[in-house]
């Protein structure tokens, strides 16, 4: 699990365990990257301005904060049904986990890692 | 009317509690109106939290002095800020399947200014305000938000003064049965100060002024992840402006509309072809940023 996310320096590890692998398969199942061009151990490196859902025919905020919500809807419905899931600290909601989400989906310096830290300080994987 | 009356009582207790407490004379650098040479005494520090819905609060008396020998004033600057409205709707627990469903609104109003007794030593505004509103949706693959924005300005004892406003509606869809394909569009009204516009001055013959004007885009985004091509996107751009002055018409600057199609390859290169062009102060929403582009206008 990672300590307190989004502050440095960080001590998250992208590697071989639910947080990181259930953050690149769903990625791959919504179509964001061609998995067979990007293999799991340099994934935790890849930009999300390289992934689909992230515009570069338009500069609007607007229209990136629309992308970025929608796929933080298509992703927690995937990996609420696909991975045993639990909130690290009581009272947090599918919800917060989206919003905590969306900054770091519309950062272009953000990587796959980055999104994978924040969502693992809100929910606790079966191996942790 | 009850509520305005608690808002004072706030206010005043506030005021009283800060003044019981000490005050501290001080320079504010962030104070509005440093245009002039001044002192400021700090009465009131920021106050954060006040009631339900007042973020913030500050009242700072201030002693106005000019460069130029003539009297100085008295004045009183404030700022404030407060978000009467902002909820968001959770549904979703941890531990079972996520419809990741979201509800939220929010409105917020902040305002800030300077008062002085005498209003010619004044040269910062005596008011200056913005407010904005969201309501956003995102249902079963649907997005909608509906967000207002607007910000006035004033300065003391003359009539400058300044506004801009803008509505916007966006509309968005995820196709998960349709190898998630991506639907996105905008629709704004805006008031826009053409600060830069040399073609539409010289169109009109005389100096700028502001004016309301429609912005449309849409883009498709649609995922291949096959062979070199991992993604197309489709887009179109489009301002245009209701009620424009014959001159401007007729020198074809009261519409806009450009389209582009981009192909993003393997390795963050991609290859994109333009159509169209934009107004003057959005030519930054022309440029495409990486690989290499073919553009004709």
């Amino acid at each position: 699990m990672a300590t307190n996310p989004g502050t440095s320096p960080s001590t998250f590890a992208w590697k071989q365990n639910l947080a990181c692998v259930s953050c690149f398969k769903t990625l791959a199942v919504l179509g964001q990257f061609d998995e067979a061009k990007l293999k799991f151990e340099k994934a935790g490196d890849k930009k999300l301005s390289d992934l689909n859902y992230f515009l570069q025919s338009s500069d609007s905020p607007q229209l990136l904060e629309m992308s970025a919500l929608l796929l933080t809807q298509q992703y927690v419905k995937y990996i609420s049904t696909h991975y045993v899931l639990a909130a690290q600290k009581t009272g947090i909601k599918w919800t917060d986990v989206q919003l905590a989400m969306l900054p770091v989906l519309k950062d272009k310096t953000k990587t796959i890692s980055a999104l994978a830290e924040v969502i693992d300080g809100l929910l606790k994987f079966a191996d942790e | 009317m009850k509520k305005s009356y608690e808002l004072l009582a706030t206010l005043a207790a506030i005021l009283t509690l800060s003044s019981a407490h000490g005050q501290t004379a001080a320079t504010n650098p962030e104070a509005p109106g440093d245009g002039a040479l001044s002192t400021t005494i700090k009465l009131a520090p920021k106050i954060d939290k006040v009631g339900k819905w007042l973020e913030d609060l500050s009242i700072t008396p201030r002693i106005l002095q000019t460069n130029n020998g003539s009297a100085g004033s008295l004045g009183v600057g404030y700022s404030f800020s407060v978000k009467p409205v902002s909820k968001i709707e959770k549904v979703d627990e941890i531990g079972g399947p996520a419809t990741g469903n979201i509800k939220m609104y929010s409105f917020e109003l902040t305002a800030n200014g300077l008062y002085a007794a005498k209003p010619e030593v004044n040269t910062g505004n005596v008011i200056d305000t913005s407010a904005s509103g969201t309501y956003l949706i995102l249902q079963n693959g649907i997005y909608a938000k509906t967000a207002f924005s607007g910000a006035y300005s004033r300065q003391q004892g003359n009539d400058t003064h300044a506004s801009r406003w803008e509505i916007s509606q966006g509309l968005g869809t995820w196709l998960p049965k349709f190898n998630n394909v991506e639907l996105l569009g905008r629709l704004a009204l805006a008031r826009v100060n053409p600060i830069k516009d040399g073609a539409r001055k010289m169109a009109l013959g005389e100096a700028l002024k502001s004016y309301q004007r429609l912005e449309f885009e849409g883009v498709a985004v649609i995922p291949i992840n096959a062979g070199a091509l991992q993604k197309v996107e489709l887009r179109h751009l489009q301002f245009k402006e209701p009620n424009a002055p014959d001159k401007v018409r007729a020198a074809g600057l009261n519409s806009f509309k450009i389209s582009s199609i981009y192909f993003r390859l393997s390795n963050s290169l991609f290859v994109a072809y333009s159509k169209g062009g934009v107004p003057a102060d959005r030519k930054n929403s022309q440029v495409l940023q990486l690989g290499w582009s073919s553009s004709s206008l």
